[in-house]
């Protein structure tokens, strides 16, 4: 009991400092994923049941059980990424092989027919929810605004004289200030009045982003239900995220002139991003069917609460030629070889689905059963994703948080994605298709962002065992935005790539 | 394209062979396990989930009855020898705490005992809690920030197209191309500012290290 206690108090407790809003967007907008049954039928559980990924969609599902059967899940991702930054086009690839999934469903019939509860089931499985293996690299000219104008903006912002920019911003203004990339900025009299890029910006800049992202939001889920009367299903999900997530980037700007007269030739920023948090939350749901061959489900998913610990290392070079020459400097150097951590609590956003679903025929002989058709909506509340703060830190740290929890509600918004697939049956062969479309989480409408699932499968259940294959076409629109500025109209990269999702299914039933 | 898509599952499957090894051999060990649908109809219990053992409610009179019956045999023989069989009515005998709490068949193929399968009773290394890592409570080090790294989301306006800059003007000794921004006027620059830049807590611990000078 008091390990029990021990680990709730560490998931309830808050730390210090935050995060920027798009932590929040990175565990609330991804695709259904789960078994290769559901992948190929676009994602659609909240009102089926009588498969493993209903313990993430709807538990509910899991009551649907009356037998035993274990459940591995793997896949292949191949992500093409198409970038449109500022009229230059960029393409990059990554692929991917993910064990994405085990589980175990333990179901069990009433021992006498007179019992309302006709059955009860336990399901424990360990689900791979997003996979962020990437790659996102653009480039491009641009003689509007530079990366070094963030850092402009917050001395200026901050107020901070030549000994702050110095010291107290390791992981970036400081850095650009060692290296020259920013300098102090003088009238004529000589008099201190403000920060400026060596950047010849109206000249040109090409700029280069590069990001190597790693890591996955897998999900541990002990879900649970029961099953009224062959007629109403209910179960709930003990969810335990587990998100680990790293990013190399790489960022340069570089001179779009031949003028070796200019002060300026290039910089590169290096940066080193990792990401490990574990959580806490509730999954609850609800099948009904109201007559034969109709189901009708409702779930509810809880904000998760996820205790998150970031690090990060930094470094810069910068040529600005007969300015200052080439200089290098490393957040290492400047905080003794040691990363700069921050702890900090996310609350995700809840979710709600619901679902209907026709299923013919729910009878014994499998080799009846012929067909299903289902179809899911479901809202995500993006805007309501908050970060938590400690009691401790004083006021500061209280605007911090109440800046970005504002930002976060300013940014993103509530929206619904739709799911629809279905199932042909010839036992022990089936053939499956879906679709699914995904909203837009961003409030500007300008952002094009939203995400398109074709896909279909195949099946084979037969002595014991089942065989799934699935493969999902993923159309992503999204914006890829390499820095972001207060005072100046800030540019980002237009995304209109696909990823490319083969999964497949091995089961037994025990 | 297919010698492609060959050598991308080459690649990525030999990069995490360890992983194919241990799937592959989980899959030959419940493959070849005995399953009671070997010899009959696989369930897919999407469509319909059959159950197993039902007893008819008939039997569970029959049950019960058998069951008052052994009651019934059980009085007669200790009233025949109180010695023998009285033990068996002992208090501490049937309330033994050690056997206490369900010692039982549960149902789900798992013997329920207290120290095996209650989730919240795992103890030692097979708990799930045994790899959670407390996390530290770092002291934080703040200073004077208005976090324009996070209000900057807030900025809509978006530029996607090349245009001229516009030259600044007036007074200023900088080459007119480069950005720059000017303190509002009457603020003093302080040595107190920043200190947390990005949430982090970004005040360097050896950052005494003089700025490189310009030749």
């Amino acid at each position: 009991m008091k390990k029990y206690l021990y680990f709730f108090i560490l998931l309830s407790c808050s730390f210090s400092k935050a995060q920027t809003p798009d932590e929040a967007l990175r565990s609330a907008w991804f695709t259904q994923n789960g078994s290769a049954r559901v992948v190929a039928i676009g994602g659609v559980m909240g009102s089926l049941g009588g498969d493993i990924s209903a313990a993430n969609i709807n538990p509910a599902g899991i009551g649907l059980y009356k037998t035993k059967e274990l459940v591995f899940n793997a896949g292949l991702l191949n992500n093409n990424n198409n970038f449109n930054y500022r009229d230059t086009l960029n393409n990059s690839e990554k692929n991917i092989f993910r064990l994405s999934g085990l589980g175990l469903v333990l179901g069990q019939g009433a021992k006498y027919t007179s019992s309302k509860l006709k059955s009860t089931a336990f399901a424990i499985s360990f689900n791979q929810i997003a996979n962020y293996q990437n790659n996102i690299s653009f480039k491009g000219l641009n003689n509007y605004s530079s990366f070094s104008e963030q850092y402009l903006e917050e001395l200026v912002g901050d107020k901070a004289d030549t000994n702050a920019a110095l010291k107290n911003y390791i992981f970036g203004s400081s850095l650009a200030f060692r290296t020259y990339l920013v300098d102090t900025l003088a009238d004529n009299t000589g008099k201190f009045i403000g920060y400026k890029s060596l950047v010849p910006i109206s000249t040109g800049v090409i700029q280069e982003y590069n990001a190597q992202t790693r890591g996955a939001y897998n999900e541990l889920a002990l879900a649970f239900a029961g099953n009224y009367s062959d007629k109403f299903y209910v179960g709930g999900t003990i969810a335990i995220p587990i998100i680990s997530y790293k990013r190399e980037l790489e960022y340069s700007e570089k001179d779009a002139t031949n003028n070796t007269n200019n002060n300026f030739s290039s910089f590169t920023y290096k940066e080193s991003f990792q990401s490990s948090g574990v959580g806490l939350g509730l999954k609850l749901g609800t099948i009904y069917k109201p007559a034969e061959f109709i189901r009708l489900g409702l779930a509810f998913h809880t904000p998760q609460i996820i205790s998150f610990r970031d690090k990060i290392r930094a470094s810069m070079t910068t040529n600005t030629e007969a300015y200052a020459g080439t200089i290098s400097e490393t957040s290492d150097a400047l905080n003794s070889n040691n990363p700069g951590e921050r702890n900090y609590t996310l609350v995700t956003p809840y979710r709600v689905i619901a679902s209907a679903s026709y299923v013919f025929r729910e009878v014994e002989n499998t080799k009846k059963q012929r067909a299903f058709l289902s179809a899911d909506i479901e809202f995500v509340n993006y805007k309501g994703a908050r970060f938590l703060k400690t009691d401790d830190g004083g006021n500061l740290v209280k605007d911090y948080y109440e800046t970005l929890n504002n930002t976060t509600k300013n940014t993103y918004k509530g929206n619904f994605n739709f799911k629809l697939g279905g199932e042909i049956k010839f036992d022990p062969w089936m053939f499956r298709a879906g679709v699914a479309y995904y909203g837009s989480p961003y409030k500007a409408e300008v952002i094009n962002a939203d995400r398109l699932v074709l896909s279909g499968g195949i099946g084979y259940r037969h002595h014991g065992m089942f065989i799934d294959l699935a493969y999902a076409h993923n159309i992503v629109n999204d914006a890829q935005f390499p820095y972001r500025l207060n005072d100046k109209a800030n540019t980002f990269a237009v995304q209109s790539g696909n990823v490319q999702n083969i999964m497949l299914t091995l089961g037994f039933k025990l | 394209m297919y010698d492609k898509f060959n050598f991308i599952i080459f690649k990525t499957c030999f990069m995490n062979y360890k992983l194919l090894i241990i799937t592959l051999f989980s899959v030959v060990v419940f493959a070849s396990c005995k399953s009671a649908y070997k010899n009959m109809q696989t369930p897919d219990d999407l469509y319909y989930s059959p159950a197993s053992g039902i007893e008819d409610d008939n039997v569970r009179e029959n049950n019960t009855a058998r069951s008052n019956n052994n009651n019934d045999r059980f009085l007669r023989y200790k009233v025949r020898n109180r010695y023998l069989w009285g033990c068996i009515d002992d208090y501490s005998y049937w309330n033994d705490i050690r056997y206490n709490n369900c010692n039982c068949y549960d149902g789900y193929y798992n013997w329920n005992t207290p120290y095996l399968n209650n989730v919240w009773s795992w103890q030692g290394y097979h708990s799930p809690y045994y790899f959670m890592t407390p996390y530290a409570n770092t002291n934080i080090k703040t200073g004077n920030s208005i976090n324009t790294k996070i209000t900057s989301y807030n900025n809509t306006n978006f530029n996607n197209n090349n245009t001229k800059q516009v030259k600044s003007s007036n007074n200023i000794s900088l080459p007119s191309f480069n950005p720059f921004r000017i303190f509002n006027s009457g603020s003093t620059p302080s040595s107190n500012a920043g200190g947390n830049s990005g949430g982090f807590n970004s005040k360097g611990s050896s950052t005494e290290k003089p700025r490189t000078g310009r030749p």
